[in-house]
């Protein structure tokens, strides 16, 4: 038998002790996270550790020269865009619609913010379903507000600290929007499905849904002007289920930004 | 040496868990710290790790410390009954832990997720007990 230094497991009641002071001091950070002096603080912490994430990101998203590809892609995503203005503005002519609603966004209007995490089950190879971004609300950042990149709505926010925020991708499981066909004008919800694809339900039978429609914002703003505007992009519809039997039927619609390939995003700031 | 790399590898995991896996590798390296040392320290790491992770990720600052610590404390509530310091009792620990931590904090394709992490666990378990010489012997252990 080899001689070693040996050691009994440790005492029973010292691990129970520890446990119970940890898990005291928890719950009291739970609360005291919750008030102001608590937020300040947590301010601080995350002003200090952010940067360590953000270098992490950029380290595996890299600094990416924009190549061709990626060109062609911004301009198709921008050509989109367009067309759904383009269609939204035929619409009101033909109803005769006396006010022209402009879906464009003031850039005063819009925060600028970095992606400093997304998070999927496999990076690179997951559809992932939020992001961490660098503003919170000291920026201004509220919960509920959309976020967008080229007029296209990506997600909304979903959480926010002093300096952070994160974001559900509209493709997230439990996200859902009002919607409308920005051809056809057919109303419906958006439902995110999770795996990169969204669900436009509950529209009537009988209006029409087409393949490559574009879906976009319905809109939902008070009478301060804070919520969703209308006819923000949010994705093509690639098939239709449509039975007679039904009372409803839906379609599959998939966004048109790739987020894993974005680096900074806006914040809709309706205020 | 070893102790440094894997100060190193808990950082990375914390890093990589906030920034791009919704997998749990901070309860993974705990989970296998935990039984493979069985020392107090595991609590505070737990406790300080939870907080770091709730900053970077958004999320109610306090609830996965929490978490870390009630799970960890059931699981070496275990070392009474049972030899803890085994492959199949890591691997088991981490698919419940996954799905526990997964159904908390909403994480996607669940059940893969879990299993996934039950075979990283088992791994990291596997080469952390060859290099820092721990044994499972009986409750004694060679330091």
């Amino acid at each position: 038998m080899r001689p070693g230094r040996f050691t009994l497991p440790q005492k029973r009641g010292k691990f129970v002790s520890t446990f119970i002071v940890f898990f005291i001091l928890s719950i009291i950070f739970l609360i005291l996270f919750q008030t102001p002096l608590g937020s300040s603080f947590g301010g601080f912490l995350d002003s200090t550790i952010r940067p360590f994430q953000r270098s992490t990101y950029v380290l595996y998203a890299g600094e990416s020269d924009e190549t061709e590809r990626e060109r062609l892609q911004k301009e198709n995503q921008r050509l989109h865009v367009d067309l759904a203005k383009q269609q939204e503005l035929e619409r009101e002519i033909k109803a005769l619609h006396d006010q022209f609603n402009t879906p464009s966004i003031s850039p005063e209007h819009l925060i600028p913010a970095q992606i400093v995490g997304i998070k999927g089950f496999v990076p690179g190879f997951s559809i992932p379903s939020e992001m961490i971004l660098d503003v919170g609300s000291r920026q201004g950042v509220r919960i509920g507000q959309v976020v967008v990149s080229n007029d296209i709505v990506v997600g909304r926010i979903t959480h926010v600290s002093a300096q952070a925020s994160k974001v559900d991708l509209t493709t997230k499981e439990g996200f859902s929007l009002t919607a409308k066909d920005s051809h056809t004008g057919a109303l419906g919800i958006i439902q995110g499905q999770g795996g990169g694809i969204m669900l436009l339900e509950n529209v009537l039978l009988s209006d029409t849904l087409e393949k490559d429609d574009l879906i976009v914002t319905k809109g939902s703003m008070d009478e301060q002007g804070q919520g969703i505007p209308p006819n923000l992009v949010l994705g093509k519809i690639i098939s239709v289920n449509k039975k007679a039997s039904q009372l409803f039927q839906s379609a599959e619609v998939v966004p048109l930004v790739d987020v894993s390939k974005l680096s900074t995003v806006f914040i809709l700031d309706q205020s | 040496m070893v102790l440094f790399t894997f100060v190193l590898l808990f950082i990375l995991a914390l890093l990589l868990e906030s920034t791009l896996t919704t997998v749990p590798l901070v309860l993974l390296a705990l989970l296998c710290l935990a039984v493979a040392r069985k020392k107090t320290w595991i609590f505070p790491l737990a406790f300080f790790s939870g907080i770091l992770l709730d900053i970077l990720l958004v999320r109610v600052v306090g609830l996965t410390s929490l978490f870390f610590l009630v799970y960890l404390f059931f699981v070496l509530l275990y070392d009474r009954k049972y030899e803890i310091r085994t492959l199949p009792f890591i691997m088991v620990s981490a698919f419940v832990g996954t799905l526990l931590y997964g159904v908390l904090f909403s994480l996607p394709m669940l059940f893969i997720q879990a299993i996934i992490s039950s075979f990283v666990a088992g791994g990291v378990f596997m080469i952390f007990t060859r290099t820092t010489g721990v044994r499972d012997s009986k409750g004694f252990q060679r330091v």
